[in-house]
């Protein structure tokens, strides 16, 4: 793995730029939590 | 509560500040006396730069701990927040405090240790300026 | 909509001219990259972890000037942005950091160096950590404002000191050189213009990613209010 990287480094920046999504995807997911949290507290 | 009602935030304050600043001081006097008398091979190269150095070390210690301390006194769970919350802020002035030490160790010349004296000295003003601005909010909690 | 949509495909293009772009010695053609000596593909980083760097820093200084605002009018509003933008830049500086160091793995040799900016950016971390762990430690909506606003105040005006005191210790591995020298951009136009449409894109993304938080901290509020 770490070979193929260090030959390979487009996918250094690849895996980085997933990285970038992951933390967005991450942001949607709590921000879903705290709707939920939201909408469950509105209907009480 | 009383304190609340007869003095002015900013006497509470330096009050405080004063009682943290002898606490330290005396502190650091007695560990200082303790090394110099009991660990081996420890000495003082330039003494101008240690004391120097001892003198803002305390006085920056003392200021920053004071409004960290006053902003954990209003929260509801202390216990653990003093050590998190003073990291961060103390941090640049340890490093400094520590190499400063180190430059009067090795016994190097007074203006080898000007620019950490300038870092420290800034650091007092900026940390006790924005004390004396942001004290009163965190007193009226 | 139509902007969010627009700033959508406007990131996708980013990423794929990014990361498809050639990279020749002698760069003729509008889409060719130069290449820099060392860094090869990996000068490709300067599109992804430069703008989230530059987005941590730009929200933890509006965290900071809401929370001056709050401290001067009192009005919870404030409060909401400020921790809504705190969030955002700790949540942007994780990924900073981990793109970062990952990238460091193989530039460097390891993951973390104690490079002037990992320790800069280690620091702002223990900060906004210590600042939301100060947050949930406190009741009340006001004190809980107040008290996290000058914190985050005291914790502004002394970081700036690691500036003067990083140097002193140890010696900068980011390669600099490669992108600016002698004060003056040294990108190529192809490259430059692609790392200014990835700089706005992110900061977009930034505030679009406030305005939904600061939103919801809104509605959240208003039904806390009415319900006590």
């Amino acid at each position: 793995m770490y070979e193929f990287l260090s030959q390979n480094s487009l996918y250094v920046v690849l895996l980085i730029a997933l990285i970038g999504w992951l933390g967005i995807v991450f942001y949607l997911f709590r921000l879903n939590k705290k709707i939920d949290k939201l909408e469950k507290m509105f209907k009480e | 509560m009383t304190l609340h009602l007869i003095a002015r935030p900013l006497t509470i304050y330096f009050g405080k500040l004063l009682f943290n600043l002898i606490l330290l001081g005396a502190l650091n006097i007695f560990t200082v006396i303790l090394y110099l008398l009991f660990v081996t091979g420890f000495t003082v190269g330039n003494y101008l730069i240690f004391s120097v150095t001892i003198l803002l070390g305390t006085l920056g210690l003392a200021s920053a701990s004071t409004i960290i301390a006053a902003i954990i006194a209003k929260a509801n769970t202390k216990g653990t927040l003093y050590p998190v919350l003073s990291f961060p802020i103390l941090l640049p002035l340890l490093l400094t405090v520590i190499n400063a030490t180190k430059l009067s160790v090795e016994g190097a010349v007074f203006g080898d240790a000007v620019g950490e004296f300038q870092v420290l000295i800034s650091y007092l003003v900026v940390i006790t300026a924005i004390s004396y601005l942001l004290f009163e909010s965190i007193w009226k909690e | 909509m139509t902007l969010k949509l627009f700033l959508g495909i406007w990131l996708s293009l980013v990423i794929i001219a990014g990361i498809s772009f050639p990279i020749t010695e002698n760069p003729t053609n509008w889409y060719d990259l130069p290449f820099v000596p060392g860094l090869e593909d990996k000068a490709r980083i300067i599109f992804f972890h430069v703008p989230m760097a530059w987005v941590a820093t730009l929200a933890f200084g509006i965290s900071l000037i809401y929370g001056i605002k709050y401290l001067s009018k009192e009005n919870l509003d404030y409060d909401i942005k400020s921790v809504s933008s705190a969030g955002l830049g700790l949540i942007f500086a994780i990924l900073a950091t981990v793109t970062g160091s990952l990238w460091a793995k193989f530039s460097w040799g390891s993951f973390w160096n104690w490079d002037p900016r990992q320790t800069s950016i280690f620091v702002l971390l223990l900060i906004y950590g210590a600042y939301f762990a100060l947050r949930s430690a406190i009741e009340g909506d006001e004190k809980r404002a107040t008290l996290s606003a000058v914190y985050a105040i005291i914790a502004g005006v002394t970081a700036p000191f690691f500036i003067f005191i990083m140097p002193r210790l140890v010696e900068g591995l980011h390669p600099n050189e490669a992108f600016v020298s002698q004060g003056k951009i040294s990108m190529n136009p192809t490259m430059l213009v692609i790392f200014l449409c990835s700089l706005s894109g992110f900061t977009a993304l930034y505030f679009w990613m406030l305005n939904t938080k600061v939103r919801l901290e809104r509605l959240e509020l208003k039904h806390h209010l009415k319900g006590d």
